[in-house]
Formats: C-alpha cells, sequence, structure tokens
C-alpha cells in the first residue's frame, strides 16, 4: 500500500508538470508579453522625444537644405524602405543638411539626415538609399541608445530608457539634456563601435536586396569615399567609421559568404540625376 | 547496538517521505515559475506592406503565397539573410528583415503631443518655484552658464517634421524601375 501510494505521488507530480508547462505558462507568458510589450510602448515614446534632441543639435551644428523638390525624393526613398524594412512602430524623418562634408547622421527614434556633400558624391538612385538603409539600421538597432546603456540588452520587464528619462522634473530634464550632448557627442566625436558599424553596412546591404536595388552600388559608394577622405572632406565621417578598406573588405566577406554576388538589380540612374541635376 | 523495531523504521521512514514531498513540491513550484519566465516566444509579425513568401531561398525563386502586414508567422530554420516561416498552412521563405518581434501597430506622431502650458481656466500657469523659472529660461546652472554648450534648432526640425508623408505612395515610387 505504501508503495503504491508513492507511486501515485510520482504520477500526480508528472501530470503536475505537464500542466505547468503547456497551458499555465501559455497565459502567463501571454501576460508577461504584454507587459513586456507596454514597457515597449512606453520606451518608444521616451526614445522618440531623446532622439528629437538629438536632431535639434544636429541642426544646430548643420543648417536644414529648405527644398521641397529634393528633400521630398529622399524622404521617399527612405520611406519606401522603411515601410517595408524598417521598425514598424516608428515615423521617420529624412533631411539634407547643407554642408559640404560628406556624412549621415541618425538620431535615435527616427530622424535621418544626408549631407549635401555626399549626395553630390552619389551617382544613382541605389547608392543613396544604401547610405538611407545603413542609418535605417542604426536607428532600428537602437546603437545609440545600446551605447549610452539607455536600456539593457536583455528584455527584463523594468528596462531602460523609460526609467532614466521618464520624470518630468527639472532635474530629469537636465539629465535628458546631458544625455543629448552625449548623444551628440558620439554622433561627431567618438563614433559608434566597429561592431555596429559593420552590422549596419550587412544589413543595409540585405534591405538593398529586399527592396530590389543594385548591391554593387553601395560598394561602389564607400569606393569612391576613399578619395575625398583623404583629402579632408570628410572629417567627422572619418574619425567616427572604421576605415573604409576595412569595411570594404568585410562587406566582400560577407558578400561571398552568403552567395550574393550574382544578385543584380536596379539603380535607377536617371531619376536620381533629373532631381540632383542642380547640385 | 539498539534494534529499531518495526514501527520505529517505519515513522522514520514516514518522516523522510513526508521531507521528499515538500520538496518535491518546492521543486515543482520552481519549475513552473521558471518555465513562465524563461519560455521562449517565437511568434513574429510581418513588417511593411507585406511580405512575398519564396519556395528557395533565393531572390530568383518563385513566390509561393503573399502574407499581409501584421500576419502572424512562426519561425522555423534560418540560412543565412533568409528565414524560412510558416504561416497558417504555408510555408516558405522570407528575407529576415521583415519579420517584426512585436506586434505591428500604427506609427507615432509626435507632433499631436502638445505640451500644456496653459490651466483650465485658461491663463498661463505661473511658475512656482525658482528652479521652474530657471527651466522655462533654457536650463542654467546655479553660475548662470547654460547647461549645454551646443545650439539647437527646432525651427528646422518642424519644418522637417512638417513634410508631407505617404507610406504606401513611396513603396509604389520605390518600385518603379526605368
Amino acid at each position: 500500500m505504501q508503495k503504491l501510494r508513492n507511486y501515485l505521488w510520482l504520477f500526480v507530480s508528472i501530470c503536475y508538470f505537464c500542466f505547468a508547462s503547456s497551458a499555465q505558462t501559455h497565459e502567463s507568458r501571454l501576460r508577461a508579453h504584454h507587459i513586456f510589450w507596454k514597457n515597449q510602448e512606453a520606451n518608444t515614446d521616451r526614445e522618440i522625444d531623446f532622439g528629437r534632441g538629438v536632431a535639434a543639435k544636429i541642426l544646430g551644428k548643420y543648417k536644414i537644405l529648405r527644398d521641397e523638390k529634393k528633400v521630398r525624393y529622399v524622404s521617399q526613398i527612405g520611406t519606401g524602405i522603411s515601410a517595408q524594412l524598417g521598425r514598424p512602430e516608428i515615423r521617420y524623418y529624412f533631411g539634407i543638411l547643407d554642408t559640404e562634408d560628406i556624412n549621415a547622421f541618425a538620431a535615435p527614434g527616427g530622424y535621418i539626415f544626408v549631407t549635401l556633400g555626399a549626395l553630390k558624391l552619389m551617382r544613382n538612385e541605389a547608392q543613396l538609399a544604401g547610405v538611407l538603409a545603413h542609418e535605417l539600421v542604426h536607428v532600428g538597432q537602437k546603437h545609440i541608445i545600446r551605447k549610452l546603456k539607455l536600456q539593457s540588452t536583455d528584455s527584463s520587464v523594468t528596462s531602460g530608457i523609460a526609467q532614466v528619462l521618464g520624470g518630468a522634473s527639472l532635474s530629469a530634464k537636465i539629465a535628458i539634456e546631458r544625455l543629448n550632448d552625449l548623444a551628440f557627442k558620439m554622433l561627431m566625436e567618438e563614433g559608434l563601435s566597429k561592431d555596429d558599424e559593420l552590422d549596419a553596412d550587412q544589413k543595409a546591404l540585405e534591405m538593398l536586396i529586399a527592396t530590389g536595388y543594385d548591391p554593387r552600388s553601395y560598394l561602389d559608394f564607400l569606393k569612391s569615399l576613399k578619395p575625398h577622405l583623404a583629402k579632408g572632406k570628410a572629417v567627422v565621417l572619418s574619425k567616427t567609421h572604421p576605415t573604409i578598406e576595412f569595411r570594404y573588405s568585410k562587406l566582400n566577406e560577407f558578400i561571398n559568404r552568403n552567395g550574393l554576388d550574382k544578385i543584380q538589380g536596379k539603380t535607377n540612374e536617371k531619376r536620381f540625376k533629373k532631381i540632383m541635376v542642380s547640385l | 547496538m539498539i534494534t529499531k523495531s518495526q514501527k520505529q523504521l517505519d515513522s522514520s521512514f514516514h518522516s523522510i517521505n513526508i521531507f521528499l514531498q515538500i520538496f518535491a513540491g518546492i521543486f515543482l513550484l520552481l519549475t513552473f515559475f521558471l518555465s513562465s519566465v524563461f519560455a521562449v516566444n517565437n511568434t513574429g509579425y510581418i513588417k511593411g506592406m507585406g511580405a512575398v513568401l519564396r519556395e528557395q531561398p533565393s531572390i530568383h525563386s518563385k513566390s509561393s503565397f503573399k502574407l499581409k502586414r501584421g500576419t502572424k508567422v512562426l519561425p522555423l530554420v534560418s540560412k543565412g539573410i533568409w528565414q524560412k516561416v510558416k504561416a497558417g498552412e504555408n510555408q516558405g521563405w522570407l528575407l529576415r528583415g521583415q519579420i517584426s518581434k512585436f506586434p505591428v501597430k500604427r506609427k507615432k506622431l509626435i507632433l499631436g503631443q502638445k505640451v500644456q502650458l496653459q490651466s483650465a481656466s485658461g491663463r498661463r500657469l505661473r511658475l512656482r518655484t525658482f528652479s521652474a523659472v530657471v527651466g522655462v529660461k533654457g536650463l542654467l546652472d546655479s553660475k548662470g552658464k547654460k547647461i549645454s554648450p551646443f545650439q539647437t534648432d527646432y525651427a528646422a526640425l518642424e519644418w522637417l517634421e512638417n513634410r508631407p508623408f505617404d507610406e504606401e505612395n513611396s513603396v509604389i515610387f520605390l518600385t518603379l524601375t526605368e
């Protein structure tokens, strides 16, 4: 009798274990998912607020180009890519900076800028799409926020940016201002980590392939940057990014590893030249 | 040595059994909570304007099915930049960038969220504290210096935010080839 009772206990425990790992967990998993998603939403709000401050600082340093036709063209290309492959909860803004310095910036929350110098260097639409895609990845992977450690990399429920930037008091505002300065300095002087830039390059290439652009054009653009970097026309870019040779070789490696070398796509050179004719 | 009687043995066995049951209970409770915490949620959602399921992991492969924005998919195998997914009864390959981890929601427009500077009666709110006054005047520290050394230009930013925006047309514009 005693033995039988022991076996009964074992049977009950096994039943309980199955129950715990199937039906109940599904419900609690859904609840955890809901809480996490709510928190994510709050995080997105704070991220946009934060990125807006950084974008205003970028526009404080460089003047914005108020040319409706060109800005519309750039934003159409950028929105076309981001609508398909960007973060779905964010509205992206694309602007042109009126400076000869060759560069492109991405502030958190979806503010993306290309300089006039970079646009002048581009030969077709695929190159523009590549540069925009590179910046889209920085926003999508939250590289700046991760580097500022505003968000923990794991998916814990009490994470991040909402906690740091959530307050409405003056001290919270000062903290935001300081963090904005740090992010701005990162864009202008320190740069992101090497891995982040390479990640952005590779994912930009994926985006180009997905949207039907010629991925080789992006590599060509990188190559064409080299003499200009040597001339000192892209001071900020050379300070904040890994060298062109390194990025080029890593991208080639990525292409060979995934067998992407035979993919061809559109370049839309005529359309690009028609809009950018006055540059 | 004193030999234990059968009764004593029985009672000691019983007490061991009770301890075992308690520990097993605690263990089961722990596994229950841990399994709910570490449960892996693999479900993905289709981003953008929708996606095409392909038969092979290649851009030249035949498309087998079209998925709408927001469709739930279950990732199966990944191969480089490609991801095999299951959506309902259909299986196929997608580019991994087309899958979002979270449900696809409406875009956030920050222009709609304006800070309320007026009280309910229509008057401007009076700033009561010193720090609030300082906050409005542009963030000065105790010596009257501006806290941020960098200039800002919110007017230009607002100009950019007011540009027209049409996702669908942009995607169509992107798909046009010369």
